[in-house]
């Protein structure tokens, strides 16, 4: 009975402690789906600053391209025209109306596209292991090296009477990021870039021209 | 994860010899599997159940019916959000991975209802100690981890199954509440509790000799 009872105890002990130790490690995060890494960050100012004050906007045509000027890092003009789109389309149904003198504007858009590619080296120490009948032992460390390259699509709006000519004075009042892998086919990242803009906004309803 | 490996070996390797060293005083070793079910700021990152959790609790019998005990125990809470993330200035959202990594470390003193001997006892206890916190985001490319100690308190109740001469079940219910602190992921105080609930085994002193 006594050795019976040491057994089933033992087993127990082992089991809990096996399975806790699984367990810990499974971390479920591996997905190789760029698309949901895809973060969209808005940062504002007070939010009584808005309640519909701002109304008209003035956008420049062109999409600023910054680069972390690493080689290979340049980055295709297929985007420009979709990101001007979006954000076109997501500022006229909050409201606003463009206008093309920047002196009639509350607000000054800029859009811009960044990327930066960094580079990581991962090392690997496995647990050691023990053995049956053979004694314990360690596993080798390995290593892999990778690289990720990352971009953000940033739409920044100013409040043009908060602009000081002649500082350095920022009067940004809001900013739209989506950032993400840089990766997937150009239809993909259509998509991706599309969705992101729409987020910004729609995370954004404070905004709004009335 | 390797120290804590090598820690729980260590503790459990320790409470046995204390169970032989000390076989004139009634002690028992408990390892229970745990369920947590978050509240208050801990549900508000992490909502869902956590299944996966185990405790270790050596208990020494001062008294037919009271207890003292010392207990280490883990329960990690898991939750893929997509959920926005509203701090001061700005507005956060995408696909996140949250995890709450919860090692609470007490000690307490239980009372026990009725005959010590046979059958299903009722118990209620109070543990007090320390809590030591792992709170991690995954969103996109980034991973934030915050690891940080806090005050714990711990009520409990639950029931105690004699088993035979050697062994005994146990059933318990329990409050967790950690101190509250900034949280470097949210910017906000946060305070950490859940309900417990543990199904465990314990193993008389004279098991393993």
């Amino acid at each position: 009975m006594k050795k019976r009872n040491f057994v089933l105890g033992l087993l127990m002990l082992g089991f809990l402690a096996a399975a806790s130790m699984t367990i810990y490690s499974c971390y479920p995060y591996n997905s190789t789906n760029p698309a949901e890494y895809d973060v969209v960050v808005t940062l504002h100012d007070a939010l009584s600053n808005y309640n519909g004050s701002y109304k008209k906007y003035v956008m420049r045509d062109s999409v600023a391209h910054v680069t972390d000027g690493s080689a290979g890092t340049t980055i295709t003009r297929s985007y420009d025209t979709l990101i001007r789109n979006k954000v076109r389309d997501n500022l006229a149904s909050f409201g606003y109306t463009r206008v093309y003198d920047t002196l009639s504007a509350d607000v000054v858009i800029t859009l811009a596209i960044t990327n930066s590619t960094s580079y990581y080296v991962d090392n690997y120490y496995p647990d050691d292991y023990w053995g049956w009948g053979y004694g314990g032992g360690y596993y080798y460390p390995w290593s892999s090296a990778y690289s990720v390259t990352t971009g953000s699509v940033v739409t920044t709006m100013t409040d043009k009477k908060k602009m000081q000519p002649g500082t350095t004075k920022k009067a940004i009042v809001w900013m739209g990021i989506l950032n993400g892998v840089v990766d997937g086919t150009t239809s993909t990242m259509y998509q991706r870039i599309s969705a992101g803009i729409d987020k910004c906004f729609s995370q954004s309803l404070y905004l709004k021209a009335q | 994860m390797k120290n804590i490996k090598y820690l729980i070996i260590i503790i459990v390797l320790v409470l046995m010899s204390s169970v032989k060293s000390n076989a004139q005083y009634n002690n028992e070793v408990f390892l229970s599997y745990n369920l947590g079910l978050p509240l208050g700021d801990s549900k508000d990152y992490v909502s869902t159940l956590s299944y996966i959790g185990t405790e270790i609790n050596l208990k020494r019998f001062v008294k037919p019916n009271v207890s003292l005990s010392i207990s280490f125990s883990w329960n990690v809470f898991y939750k893929e959000s997509s959920d926005m993330i509203s701090l001061p200035n700005a507005d956060v959202s995408g696909k996140q991975n949250r995890y709450i990594n919860t090692v609470p470390m007490l000690a307490g003193a239980q009372y026990y209802f009725g005959r010590n001997t046979n059958g299903i006892r009722p118990y209620v206890g109070a543990n007090l100690g320390a809590l030591y916190l792992g709170r991690r985001l995954q969103i996109g490319v980034y991973d934030i981890t915050e690891n940080t100690w806090h005050f714990m308190l711990q009520p409990e109740a639950g029931l105690i199954f004699n088993l035979n001469d050697y062994s005994d079940a146990v059933i318990g219910l329990s409050y967790n509440y950690g101190t509250s602190s900034t949280s470097s992921i949210t910017g906000k105080s946060v305070s950490e509790s859940w309900i417990g609930l543990k199904f465990g085994y314990g193993w008389k002193n004279g098991m393993f000799y």
